[in-house]
């Protein structure tokens, strides 16, 4: 067959391990059921001076379903990612052959490797200074790339791995290199997404900042609010998500359950604050994904926000919004629902996209009860309309910029 | 601790630890061809056993060792009688591989949890 180029890459398989559900369809089911992931985190209360002790947790969950040959090299946060992983390689019904073929990459992402080795770790060297008492597998589960290695390894590929670590964008970047090296026809299919753990650690760093939300304690279900006048702050949540991407005329061919299409990566950086992020870096990575798709802005139909409820990130978003869309496109965050799932939020908020396409239904964002920031389309109630478009947006830490363009069985952009 | 109470700690550490079935832990049990150890195990088998005995154990000795019957009889001297008298013991239940020496049977001897290139 004569390859058109670009190549379209679309959605085969899809895995999850988060605090509302470990699929998609019953993660949005929570999401339409206004249920919250929030919750005290016991670890937290003798951390002195701190002012958050919220967080969203995953119950139950301790990797087992992992031969332990493979899981004794994984931290917590590689062991959400490969659950994930394995999870979405099986709803592909990708066969071994092609799993392990050389042109099927693993590309995974997480803020850091497991702060709880981690922590281990310095603990043992601060403690004895002594190279004597340490796990051989600390290290695996410590290294920046545990994720990506991890399900590489779990998997069996043989394909290129790349470890896309950038905290909240981390997945988002994963799926848009995904799309740029099957589009491009350097692999045919990728596994690709991102995770993350809860650690006090990671819920101290950002208290410490004042970035975390401290206003709910005795009502954890209220926080975060995204958009909401009275949002204060982040709650750190942790969850495992991966899609598989494929090239979309060989998923055809072999009969692969087609999820949705991506459409489109655009990413910027702002340079301006580490920490402050700025509309107009926003808008440039919303253009410049969309532009990458083929598609104009009047195309959209829905956006998925990062708005994770702090003050100013939120206003920041919610600005190049209204400069886009205006209040013609309905816009919600799921981190009211879920918190923030750092390196898992891209991978989870693209899958979400994908379910809101195929249902036809848009998530309100949970706690927004009064929006005091630009004017948009924000639904506090769950709306029924047809969605082909969605464009979803993760804003990290250095002001990496990501937006995500996804299709609905993919209308013919190219 | 007491000499006697070692075969039990270590029988312990290898089924929390390495997440083995206790009725596949037995002292004739293999610990690479049986119980699918490797050599990674053997430094964290190290790390466990100190951290449970209290006392110093040698890695280069572990990593020799082939069956669960031979941890038991090293650790066991080594609580016993010391470094030097469980080492002299090892050297006998585990001697240091020779240089490819076939044995009169044909059949190789079970593997040592020291290289997995080995």
């Amino acid at each position: 067959m004569t390859p058109t180029w670009p190549r379209r890459v679309v959605v085969t398989g899809a895995g999850l391990r988060t605090t509302l559900g470990n699929d998609p369809a019953r993660l949005f089911d929570a999401l339409i059921a206004g249920r919250s992931a929030v919750q005290r985190i016991d670890d937290l209360a003798d951390v002195t001076e701190l002012e958050c002790h919220l967080g969203g947790r995953i119950a139950d969950f301790d990797g087992r379903e992992i031969p332990r040959k493979n899981r004794r090299t994984m931290g917590r946060v590689a062991m959400l990612a490969v659950t994930a992983a394995q999870d979405a390689v099986a709803a592909a019904t990708l066969p071994e052959g092609l799993l392990r073929a050389p042109r099927t990459g693993v590309i995974m992402g997480s803020t850091m490797g497991s702060p709880a080795a981690e922590q281990e770790f310095w603990q043992h060297y601060v403690q004895h200074r002594s190279a004597r008492g340490l796990r051989a597998t600390t290290f695996f589960q410590i290294m920046s790339h545990t994720c990506a290695t991890n399900v590489a390894m779990t998997l069996g590929t043989t394909g290129p791995t790349w470890a896309t670590n950038a905290a909240c964008a981390s997945s988002s970047q994963a799926i848009g290199l995904a799309l740029q090296l099957i589009r491009w026809g350097r692999i045919d299919r990728a596994v690709a997404g991102g995770a993350d753990e809860l650690h006090p650690a990671t819920i101290i760093t950002f208290d410490a900042m004042g970035g975390a939300s401290r206003s709910h304690e005795d009502d954890p279900d209220q926080t975060p609010r995204p958009f909401d006048a009275g949002r204060d702050g982040i709650i750190c949540s942790e969850g495992g998500a991966a899609l598989v991407l494929e090239e979309r005329e060989q998923a055809l061919a072999r009969g692969a359950p087609i999820l949705g299409e991506v459409l489109g990566f655009g990413s910027t950086t702002d340079a301006v604050n580490m920490a402050a992020p700025a509309p107009e870096g926003m808008v440039a990575a919303i253009v410049a994904g969309l532009e990458d798709a083929g598609l104009d802005a009047d195309a959209v139909d829905y956006v998925n926000a990062h708005a994770t409820g702090t003050p100013l990130g939120d206003a920041a978003e919610a600005e190049a919004l209204h400069r886009l869309f205006g209040d013609r496109v309905p816009v919600s965050s799921i981190k009211g629902h879920t918190g923030h799932l750092l390196g898992a939020c891209g991978a989870t908020e693209a899958l979400v996209c994908l379910e809101v396409m195929r249902r036809g239904v848009i998530p309100p964002t949970r706690n927004l009860v009064q929006p005091d920031v630009a004017p948009l389309w924000l639904p506090t109630q769950p709306q029924e309309r047809p969605v082909l478009v969605s464009v979803s947006t993760n804003f990290a830490f250095g002001g990496v910029n990501c937006a995500l363009v996804l299709g609905h069985d993919g209308p013919t952009v190219h | 601790m007491d000499a006697q109470d070692v075969p039990a700690v270590i029988d312990r550490i290898l089924v929390d630890e390495f997440e083995l079935d206790a009725e596949d832990v037995v002292p004739d049990a293999r610990l690479r061809e049986d119980l699918d150890l490797d050599s990674l195990d053997a430094v964290d088998m190290v790390v466990l056993l100190e951290k449970n005995l209290g006392a110093r154990v040698d890695d280069k000795v572990v990593a020799r060792l082939r069956t669960v019957g031979h941890v038991h009889a090293y650790v066991g001297c080594l609580v016993a009688s010391g470094p030097e008298a469980a080492a002299r013991l090892a050297d006998e239940i585990a001697p240091p591989p020779p240089e490819a020496v076939a044995p009169a049977n044909g059949t190789p001897p079970p593997a040592s949890l020291a290289r997995d290139s080995g």
